[in-house]
C-alpha cells in the first residue's frame, strides 16, 4: 500500500512538471514559478549584497591603497612643478630684469660691449666693499667697469676664469673722475662707506642739491655719461673745495646682475705708449679746470 | 516538522551558497548541482515519498534561479531522488565512497533525463555533453563523499557532546 501511494506520489509529480513544462510561458512564468522565485529572491539577493559588500570592501581598500600611492605621486609631482614654476618665475624675471637693462645698455654700448654676470656673493659690512660675479663664458679683466641700468657699480680688482671679484665705487679706496651733469664741472668721486663723496669742485663752482653726476671718462676705466650719484650735501669742505655728498646711484642690495664692459677705454696704443695711465694714482690727480664759473 | 524546517534550511542555504558561489566561481554552477546533492542527502535513510518531495523542490528552485524551461530540473530531480531512494532502501550505505557512487550515478540520472527532456521539449537546443556529464558526476560524488564524511563526524560529535551533557546533569541532579 505504502508503495503505491509511493508510486502515486512520483507519477502525481511527474505529471505536474510535465504539465508545468508544458504550459510554460516564457514572458511572464507560471505563478508556481514567480511564488518560487519570490520565495528564494530575498535569498539571493542577500547573498549577492553580501558579496557585493565584500568586494566592495575590499576595493575601496584596492582604490584607497592605489589613491594613497596615486596622492603620493601627484604630490611629487606638484613639488617638482612648484619647483619648475619658481624657477620659471625666476626666468622670468631674469627676461624681464634683462630686457630692461639690455635695452638701455645697447643703446649705449652695443652688444658686442659688455656681457651679464650675476651677482654671487656682496659684502657690504667689512671695510672693503667688494661683490663677486659669476662671469661664466665671459672673459673678464682687471679694471673693467661693472655698471647696470641705474649707474656705475665698480671695476673689476680680480678676475678669474669663470668668478671675479669687483671693487664697489663706495669703497673708501675707491674712486673715479665724475662731473656734475648740469654744469659739467669735473671732480673726483670717492668711497665713503654708505654713500660717495665728489671732491675738487671748487667753492666757486655752482653746485646744487639734486644734481645728477655722471662718469666722468677721464680716468681711462670708466666711460662717459655713466649716473653716479645725485648730490644730497653741500657743504663747505676746506679753504678751495666744496664738500659734497652724493647719494649712490645703485642700491647695492638691489645687485642681481650686472653688466661688465668690455670696452677699452683707452686704446692698447696709447695704453702701452702712457704706462701707468690708468692708475689710482692717475685718478686721484686733479681734473682740468671748469671752464664755467 | 523538524525535518523539513532542516531541508528548508539547508535549501535556503544551498541557494546562498550557489548564488555567492557563481559570482565568485562562474564555472561552479555549471560543474556542480547543490540542488541535486541536496535532494540526495535528504533522501538518504527516507521514504520514497519524502524523496520524491525532496526532489520536486530542489528541482524548482534550481529551475527558478536557471534560465531554461521551468519544471524541468524539478522533473528531472524528482526522478533522481525517487530512484537514489529506491537504490539507498536496498543497499546499505555506510562508506563514503558508496555516498560518492550514489551521488555519481544520480547526476547521471539527473543528466539523462535533462538531456531526453531537452531533446523532448527543446527542439533545436543542445543537450549536456558527455564530457559535461562526466565531469558533473566526478564533482557531484568527490563533493557528495565529502560531505558524507563532514556530516558524519559533525553528527557523532554532537551526539558525544549529548552524552557528556546528559551525565553532567544525571550527576548534578
Amino acid at each position: 500500500m505504502r508503495q503505491r501511494v509511493d508510486h502515486f506520489l512520483l507519477a502525481f509529480l511527474l505529471l505536474g512538471h510535465l504539465v508545468l513544462l508544458s504550459t510554460h510561458e516564457r514572458s511572464e512564468g507560471s505563478r508556481l514559478e514567480q511564488l518560487v522565485l519570490g520565495t528564494l529572491g530575498p535569498v539571493v539577493h542577500l547573498a549577492n549584497a553580501s558579496i557585493d559588500g565584500v568586494y566592495g570592501f575590499f576595493g575601496s581598500l584596492r582604490l584607497a591603497g592605489s589613491l594613497k600611492i596615486q596622492n603620493q605621486q601627484l604630490r611629487l609631482e606638484l613639488a617638482e612643478l612648484r619647483q619648475k614654476v619658481i624657477r620659471l618665475q625666476g626666468v622670468e624675471e631674469d627676461l624681464k630684469r634683462l630686457a630692461i637693462l639690455s635695452e638701455t645698455t645697447y643703446q649705449r654700448f652695443g652688444s658686442e660691449q659688455f656681457f651679464v654676470a650675476d651677482v654671487v656673493y656682496l659684502d657690504t659690512d667689512s671695510w672693503l666693499r667688494t661683490l663677486v660675479l659669476f662671469i661664466g663664458d665671459g672673459e673678464a679683466k682687471v679694471n673693467q667697469p661693472v655698471v647696470t641700468d641705474r649707474g656705475l657699480v665698480g671695476r673689476i680688482v680680480v678676475a678669474t676664469p669663470q668668478y671675479a671679484k669687483v671693487l664697489l665705487l663706495t669703497d673708501r679706496s675707491a674712486s673715479a673722475s665724475a662731473m656734475i651733469l648740469r654744469t659739467r664741472r669735473r671732480g673726483i668721486v670717492h668711497g665713503e662707506g654708505d654713500g660717495l663723496l665728489l671732491d675738487n669742485i671748487p667753492l666757486l663752482a655752482d653746485v646744487r642739491v639734486g644734481d645728477e653726476v655722471v662718469s666722468a671718462g677721464i680716468d681711462g676705466i670708466f666711460p662717459r655719461g655713466i649716473p653716479v650719484g645725485t648730490v644730497v650735501e653741500v657743504g663747505p669742505g676746506n679753504d678751495l673745495f666744496h664738500r659734497i655728498r652724493l647719494e649712490p646711484a645703485i642700491d647695492l642690495s638691489l645687485l642681481d646682475q650686472v653688466f661688465v664692459l668690455t670696452e677699452e677705454t683707452l686704446p692698447a696704443d696709447v695704453r702701452q705708449a702712457m704706462p701707468g695711465a690708468v692708475s689710482e694714482e692717475a685718478l686721484e690727480t686733479d681734473p682740468e679746470p671748469d671752464p664755467t664759473p | 516538522m523538524k525535518r523539513s524546517l532542516r531541508f528548508l534550511a539547508a535549501l535556503l542555504l544551498v541557494v546562498g551558497l550557489h548564488t555567492l558561489a557563481s559570482r565568485l566561481m562562474p564555472w561552479f554552477s555549471s560543474t556542480v548541482d547543490m540542488f541535486l546533492i541536496l535532494a540526495i542527502f535528504s533522501s538518504l535513510g527516507r521514504s520514497p515519498a519524502w524523496s520524491c518531495l525532496a526532489g520536486t523542490v530542489t528541482g524548482l528552485a534550481a529551475d527558478s534561479l536557471s534560465g531554461g524551461l521551468f519544471g524541468l530540473y524539478g522533473f528531472a530531480n524528482t526522478l533522481t531522488a525517487w530512484g537514489a531512494a529506491q537504490v539507498q532502501q536496498r543497499i546499505v550505505l555506510h562508506q563514503p565512497v558508496t555516498v560518492g557512487l550514489l551521488m555519481s550515478a544520480a547526476t547521471a540520472v539527473q543528466m539523462t533525463t535533462l538531456a531526453v527532456l531537452f531533446s523532448l521539449l527543446l527542439l533545436g537546443s543542445e543537450g549536456p555533453s558527455p564530457g559535461f556529464m562526466l565531469l558533473r558526476m566526478l564533482t557531484s560524488g568527490i563533493l557528495g563523499a565529502v560531505l558524507f564524511v563532514t556530516i558524519r563526524r559533525f553528527e557523532r560529535f554532537e551526539k558525544k557532546w549529548r552524552e557528556r551533557r546528559g551525565r553532567r546533569l544525571r550527576i548534578e541532579s
